[in-house]
C-alpha cells in the first residue's frame, strides 16, 4: 500500500477567534488534477456520506464540504516577501488573520473560519433559488431542517469565507457558488468539528480515495488564531495527514486467538492479503509491526489485526472445539424460587403469563382506582421512561395486578373459567437505593369464574403459602381496587407483604368482565425462608 | 410458552456448567454501556434509542473501575493502543436507564462487583429482559429476552466460542450453525450466528458473539481470555412454536387460546 505524496501547500485555512467554541477544529485539503465523470461524482458523494453517517456522527462531530477550487478566490493578502512564496512559514513567523490586523506574509490564497451572528450575512445554498442568511437555511431549507439540531443552539454559527464572502454553511450546507460539478478538475476539501483527531481521519480516507483515481494532493495549512476556542488555539498544522501509524502484534496472541497453529511466512502472507504491510521482529518472540493507513480508523488494537489474519485465513477453515475446562452449573437462589413457585401456581390450577414490564399511569393506577403516592399495594412513585414512543408504556409497573385484569380484558370472548397467575418484575421509585429503583419481583394471582369468591382465591392462597412451610394470616384490610369488606392483607411469617379480595365491581364494568374476579398479590421474598 | 423456553434454556446451560447471573433491569450506563466500551457518541447510545428514565444519577460506581473505564474511551489500553477521541463525561456514565442488553450483569459480574474477584475458569449465563426504546410489531417488543453468556479461562480462542456453540444449539435440534465476521465496539473478532432449522431449513440469524477486547477486560481487571455472547430467545422460541406474531408469545396482549393450545417445550 503506497502513501500517496502531498504536495507542498499554497492555501491556507486560517481560524479566527471568533470560531464557534462548540465547534472549533477545522482540516483541509487541496486535489487537483480531478476526472469526475457522473459516476465518479456520486461515489465521491456516497463516501462522503458514509463518512459523515460513521466517524462524523451524522455530522456532530465531523463534517466534510468539498468545493470547486477554481470558484473560490482566497484573500491574498498582500505584501508577500519576495522570493518567499510557497515556502512554509514557521509557526512563530505567522500573524493571524482577523480584525484589522493589517498585511500578514502568509503567503498564498487564504480562506477563513469564523463563527457569526446567526441572521449575520446571506448566501444562496445548493438546492436553493435565493439569497438566505444561516438562520433562514435551518428554518427554510430541507436539509437545514434536517441539521438544524446540530447548530440551533449555539451562540455564532459555523461559517467558512473566502474574498467574495460566505461560501459554506457546515455542518449544515454548502453555497450554490463553489457546487463541484463534473467538469470540476480542482476540489478544496474541507472539515469543521468536534475534535481534530476525528476529522483528520476523515479528511486522509477522502484524500486516498481522490488519489486512487489519479488525483494529485497538496496540503493546506491551518493555522489556529491564539485567541480561537479549543485546543488548538495558536497552532499551525500542516493538512492532510496520511502517515501510517504502526502497531505491533505477536504471534503467540495470533496463534492464541485463532486456536491454531501457523507459520512465520503464513501469518506475513495473512497479513498482505488484507492490505497491510508488515515488518517480521525475531526477537525472545516474533512479533509483527505493522502499518496502519489512516483511512483503518476500526483498528484501535493489536487485537483488531489479529481479526485481519483471521479473516484472510477464514474463520469458515476454523475446526470447532469444545473448551477443555471444567466449572459446575447452577440456577441463582431468586430464579429457582421463581420457578418453584411458578410450579406451585400452575399446580393450583392457574394459567402462567408472561406480562410486559412497561405500563401507563392510566393502567397502572387510574384504572385500578389506585393513587399514585399512596400506601396500598401497587401505590408506589412510578419510574417514568424519559422519551416514550408510546403512551401505552410509559413508566415500569409498580404492581402485576393490572397487567393481569388487562389480559382478562381483552380474553372476554374466550372460554371461562380463567385462572391466571404471574410471577413477574415490578419497580418503584426509592431514594434509598443506589440506583433510585427499587426492583422486585411480585406473586399475582386472579380467578374469574361465574362463582368466584374470596373464600376460593384464599384457599389458593393458603395451599400455596402452605407448599413453602410458611404461616398466612389474614387481617381485614381497605384497599380501592378491592370490595370493602372483601379484602384483607396477606401477612405472611408475620410480615404484612400484600393483599387478597373481591375486586370492586367498577373495575369489572369498565372492562366488561361479566363475571365477578377474586384475586391477590404479594412479593416474593416472602416465601423464601 | 416463552417462560418454558426461558427454562429449557437455563437447563441446558446450567447441564453445560454455566451458574446463572442476576442484577438490576434499572442500571447506570456506566455498567449497560461505558464499561462494554461503547463510545458514549455511539448512535445506539443517543436520545431516542436509549431508554433513559426519570430518576436521578446512581449514587455509587467503584470509584478505581470509573478511572480505569475513561482511560480505556480516552487513550485505549496497551502500548499499542488507541482511544475514541470521543467525549465521555461522567455524569452520562451515572445516568440510569433501562438495560438495553443484560452484558450488564456480565460487566458487574467481571469486574467482581457483583460476587467478588473471579479465578478462572468461569461459566456464567443469564435468561433475563433488555429493553429497546422503540414502536411495537409483530416481530419486535419494547422487552426481549436475552441469552447472555461469557466463558472465562487462561486462553480462549475463536475455535472454543464456536464449539460452545455447537453443542449449545445441538440440543435444540439446530446442527448448522454458521458463523459470520462482524463488528462489535466490545469484541474482537466477533461474529454473528445463524442457523439452519431442521423443518423450515431456513437461515435466520440466532446472536452475536466473539472475544472480549483488551479496552473491555483490563479496565475490570481480568487479566485472561473471556468469549461471550447474547442470543435472541424469542427467535428460538418461534421457531419452536411456529408463532409468526411476537405478540402472542409475550405480554399484556397475548391470546389466551393461542397459551392454550401451545405444545408444551421440553
Amino acid at each position: 500500500m503506497d502513501v500517496p505524496s502531498i504536495n507542498d501547500a499554497e492555501w491556507t485555512i486560517t481560524v479566527d477567534e471568533s470560531v464557534p467554541a462548540e465547534r472549533p477544529y477545522v482540516a483541509g485539503a487541496v486535489v487537483r488534477g480531478v476526472d469526475l465523470d457522473e459516476d465518479a461524482l456520486d461515489s465521491l458523494i456516497q463516501l462522503q456520506e458514509k463518512l459523515h453517517a460513521t466517524m462524523g456522527r451524522k455530522r456532530a462531530k465531523g463534517a466534510i464540504g468539498i468545493h470547486d477550487l477554481a470558484m473560490l478566490k482566497g484573500e491574498r493578502i498582500e505584501q508577500r516577501e519576495v522570493g518567499v512564496e510557497n515556502e512554509l512559514e514557521p509557526p512563530e513567523d505567522l500573524t493571524p488573520v482577523g480584525g484589522d490586523a493589517g498585511p500578514t506574509d502568509v503567503g498564498g490564497p487564504t480562506i477563513t473560519y469564523r463563527g457569526i451572528d446567526p441572521e449575520g450575512d446571506e448566501f444562496v445554498p445548493l438546492d436553493a433559488d435565493r439569497g438566505m442568511t444561516p438562520a433562514e437555511v435551518l428554518t427554510d431549507h430541507p436539509t437545514g431542517e434536517e441539521y438544524a439540531d446540530i447548530v440551533s443552539e449555539y451562540e455564532r454559527y459555523p461559517a467558512i469565507y473566502d474574498e467574495l464572502g460566505l461560501f459554506s454553511f457546515p455542518p449544515v450546507i454548502n453555497g450554490q457558488r463553489t457546487e463541484v460539478t463534473t467538469e470540476s478538475r480542482e476540489l478544496l476539501v474541507e472539515l469543521t468539528g468536534t475534535d481534530q483527531w476525528t476529522i483528520d481521519r476523515m479528511l486522509a480516507i477522502i484524500c486516498y480515495a481522490l488519489d486512487a483515481r489519479g488525483a494529485t494532493i497538496e496540503a493546506v495549512d491551518v493555522v489556529y488564531d491564539e485567541d480561537a476556542a479549543g485546543e488548538r488555539a495558536g497552532d499551525h498544522l500542516v493538512r492532510p495527514e496520511l502517515d501510517v501509524r504502526k502497531k505491533t502484534v505477536s504471534h503467540e496472541q495470533i496463534e492464541t486467538t485463532l486456536g491454531v497453529e501457523l507459520e512465520m511466512e503464513t501469518v506475513v502472507d495473512l497479513f498482505e492479503r488484507s492490505g497491510l504491510d508488515v515488518t517480521t521482529n525475531l526477537g525472545e518472540r516474533t512479533e509483527y509491526e505493522v502499518a496502519i493507513p489512516p483511512y483503518r480508523v476500526d483498528v484501535l488494537h493489536p487485537a483488531d489485526l489479529v481479526d485481519d489474519v483471521g479473516r484472510a485465513y477464514g474463520f469458515d477453515d476454523l475446526k470447532p472445539k469444545y473448551p477443555d475446562i471444567g466449572t459446575i452449573g447452577g440456577r441463582h437462589e431468586r430464579s429457582r424460587l421463581e420457578r418453584a413457585t411458578r410450579t406451585a401456581l400452575v399446580g393450583l390450577g392457574f394459567e402462567d403469563l408472561l406480562n410486559f414490564h412497561l405500563s401507563s399511569p392510566e393502567e397502572n393506577y387510574a384504572r385500578m382506582g389506585v393513587e399514585e403516592g399512596s400506601d396500598h399495594l401497587g401505590g408506589g412513585e412510578s419510574v417514568d421512561v424519559t422519551s416514550a414512543y408510546s403512551e401505552d408504556y410509559t413508566q415500569l409497573r409498580t404492581w402485576a395486578l393490572p397487567s393481569i385484569m388487562h389480559v382478562l380484558e381483552n380474553n372476554t370472548h374466550r372460554r371461562y373459567p380463567q385462572e391466571l397467575a404471574e410471577v413477574g418484575f415490578v419497580a418503584a421509585q426509592d431514594d434509598e437505593e443506589n440506583t433510585h429503583v427499587a426492583e422486585h419481583r411480585t406473586v399475582a394471582a386472579a380467578i374469574a369464574r361465574t362463582d368466584a369468591t374470596y373464600e376460593d382465591i384464599k384457599g389458593k392462597l393458603q395451599a400455596l403459602v402452605s407448599e413453602f412451610d410458611a404461616s398466612l394470616e389474614t387481617p381485614a384490610t381497605e384497599h380501592p381496587s378491592f370490595i370493602d369488606g372483601r379484602a384483607a392483607e396477606v401477612v405472611i411469617d408475620g410480615d404484612s407483604v400484600g393483599v387478597i379480595g373481591e375486586l370492586h365491581p367498577k373495575l369489572l364494568v369498565e372492562r366488561d368482565l361479566e363475571v365477578p374476579v377474586a384475586a391477590f398479590e404479594f412479593r416474593l421474598d416472602a416465601l423464601a425462608n | 410458552m416463552l417462560r418454558q423456553a426461558a427454562e429449557r434454556v437455563k437447563d441446558v446451560l446450567v447441564g453445560m456448567g454455566f451458574q446463572e447471573m442476576d442484577g438490576p433491569h434499572a442500571d447506570a450506563d456506566f455498567w449497560i454501556n461505558d464499561a462494554l466500551f461503547m463510545p458514549q457518541d455511539h448512535p445506539a447510545r443517543t436520545h431516542w434509542d436509549r431508554f433513559a428514565l426519570d430518576v436521578d444519577p446512581i449514587e455509587e460506581l467503584p470509584e478505581e473501575l470509573l478511572q480505569a473505564v475513561e482511560n480505556a474511551h480516552r487513550e485505549g489500553v496497551g502500548p499499542d493502543g488507541d482511544g475514541y477521541h470521543s467525549p465521555w463525561s461522567e455524569e452520562f456514565a451515572r445516568e440510569v436507564a433501562l438495560r438495553g442488553h443484560t452484558t450488564s450483569l456480565s460487566m458487574r459480574y467481571l469486574s467482581g462487583a457483583a460476587e467478588g474477584d473471579l479465578e478462572p475458569p468461569q461459566r456464567y449465563f443469564s435468561v433475563e429482559k433488555a429493553y429497546r426504546n422503540d414502536t411495537i410489531d409483530s416481530t419486535h417488543l419494547l422487552e426481549f429476552f436475552q441469552i447472555e453468556g461469557w466463558v472465562m479461562a487462561e486462553e480462549l480462542s475463536v475455535r472454543d466460542l464456536m464449539g460452545t456453540f455447537e453443542e449449545f444449539y445441538a440440543q435444540f435440534g439446530i446442527t448448522d450453525v454458521q458463523f459470520k465476521p462482524h463488528y462489535n465496539p466490545y469484541t474482537e473478532p466477533s461474529f454473528e450466528l445463524f442457523g439452519r432449522h431442521p423443518e423450515t431449513d431456513e437461515l435466520i440469524e440466532i446472536g452475536n458473539s466473539g472475544i472480549f477486547r483488551e479496552e473491555v477486560l483490563s479496565p475490570l481487571g481480568v487479566e485472561c481470555d473471556v468469549m461471550a455472547w447474547g442470543l435472541a430467545l424469542e427467535r428460538l422460541a418461534m421457531l419452536y412454536t411456529g408463532a409468526e406474531d411476537i405478540r402472542d408469545l409475550h405480554g399484556t396482549l397475548a391470546d389466551l387460546e393461542f397459551l392454550r393450545n401451545a405444545e408444551v417445550i421440553y
